[in-house]
């Protein structure tokens, strides 16, 4: 069944015509060829295909775009001004926090849903917060420290 | 993935009437999280999914009559993780939510979907065994209330009527003198399923450390939470202490027992390993009830 849905996606309006069964996370990387976005386990479980939602992370592999409809989309792509990178994506860089980088997407929008919404977290709270964003490359130590140099407790 | 009609009802009456009229190629959708998990799989085709999310007034928490908990079926992991009522008043809930998946996930999950997925390794329904909770359900032929206690039948079977929709969870106050608690066991620090979970109710008598009421409520072992029955009998009016608990723990039984198949780990495991927790979890309760 297809429907005519809007969303906002990186803070533009999108009207797509999509069937019912179409996941969020295809529909952004097949649709609209926003391929940050990353497919890995399919389940909810690895956090690659992490975007937000209304500023909430969520994992887009078990959303079904029309779910969205009328709703405020964060992609990866979403973040940089131009050339400017986003301060987390800075920092990510400059920690050395990016190995295969394929993890990197998810775990930034993680990382900036967790500071826009407690800008003091602690190591305990970053920890719990990316607790559903699986690395396989970098161990975690550096991608931890990279979100630290973002927050503003001491 | 399998194509489906998505019909959006705006009212539970609407999304009755029309689970009704098709109830065998229906099935309702909350967030749907872990329903997308067995579509993808193929393993079942429904022809139309039931879409609730758009049906106001089904999100909510808030106290009900004689300061009971109620909760509406779309209230999501995380409003329950965030809420200072549960912090407050049914801690328990917050306990187990905290390790409950991860925020992508409790960021969607819901609680009424959840329940009515009735996993065997999920960690909501021994909670809402031990806690005495309800489940308010509603479908054409009217409404009806079935306590969560009988509300599991089988590993994804709940004794909801493929025509019935859950409309409300409902928690009766806890009383004075009670504590609650909740562990589980994993091999991990997050993102695991239990391997063994216990959740436990223990209430005191007013003046003495004595066994007033108890419930011991295993979850990840057989395919729907079940009561330790011989360790609540070993604890009942008895004046409970470590030794106590000790013991009571090492009654635990698992004749009739259909212990589910968990690939992470041999039955052996999970026997051995109960005891344990069904200790632990049975101070922190006692430590909570004598803290008032």
């Amino acid at each position: 069944m297809k429907e005519s849905i809007s969303i906002n996606i990186n803070g533009k309006d999108y009207r797509l015509e999509v069937e019912s069964n179409r996941l969020l996370v295809d529909v952004l990387r097949e649709d609209l060829g926003l391929r940050g976005t990353k497919i890995s386990c399919g389940i909810g479980v690895c956090g690659a295909c992490t975007v937000l939602l209304d500023g909430k992370a969520v994992n887009s592999c078990l959303v079904l775009a029309v779910d969205v409809a009328g709703e405020r989309i964060t992609t990866i792509e979403g973040l940089a001004l131009g050339n400017q990178l986003h301060p987390l994506q800075e920092a990510f860089v400059d920690c050395g926090a990016i190995q295969c980088g394929f993890c990197t997407p998810g775990m930034i929008l993680s990382a900036k849903a967790l500071l826009d919404e407690n800008p003091q977290a602690d190591e305990f709270d970053i920890r719990r917060a990316i607790a559903g964003n699986l690395c396989r490359c970098t161990g975690y130590t550096k991608i931890i420290e990279a979100i630290k140099s973002q927050s503003l407790s001491e | 993935m399998i194509q489906f009609d998505l019909i959006r009802p705006q009212s539970i009456e609407e999304a009755c009437d029309f689970l009704n009229e098709n109830v065998e190629e229906s099935k309702i959708k909350a967030a749907g999280i872990s329903l997308l998990i067995l579509l993808k799989q193929n393993l079942f085709r429904p022809k139309y999914l039931i879409n609730l999310e758009g049906i106001p007034g089904l999100r909510y928490i808030k106290e009900g009559n004689n300061g009971s908990l109620c909760l509406g079926p779309l209230t999501t992991h995380r409003d329950v993780e965030t809420s200072p009522v549960i912090a407050h008043n049914v801690y328990i809930l917050k306990e187990m939510v905290l390790d409950l998946g991860s925020v992508q996930v409790r960021n969607r999950g819901t609680v009424g979907g959840c329940l009515c997925h009735s996993e065997p390794l999920s960690d909501v329904p021994p909670v809402m065994v031990a806690l005495g909770g309800e489940a308010k359900c509603v479908s054409v032929l009217g409404k009806r209330t079935i306590p969560f206690a009988d509300f599991f039948l089988d590993y994804y079977e709940t004794a909801l009527r493929p025509s019935e929709i859950l409309t409300e969870i409902t928690i009766p106050k806890i009383p004075p003198r009670t504590g609650c608690a909740y562990i589980k066991h994993t091999l991990r620090k997050a993102m695991d399923k239990p391997y063994v979970a216990v959740a436990v109710y223990l209430q005191l008598e007013n003046q003495e450390p004595v066994c007033r009421d108890v419930r011991v409520v295993l979850g990840a072992i057989g395919p729907t939470p079940f009561r330790a029955r011989q360790v609540e009998q070993a604890l009942l009016k008895q004046r409970i202490n470590e030794s106590v608990i000790d013991s009571a723990a090492e009654q635990m039984s698992f004749d009739g027992i259909d212990i589910v198949y968990d690939m992470r780990c041999p039955e052996e495991y999970k026997k051995d390993v109960s005891p344990v927790i069904i200790k632990r979890a049975i101070k922190t309760a006692l430590n909570r009830a004598v803290a008032g």
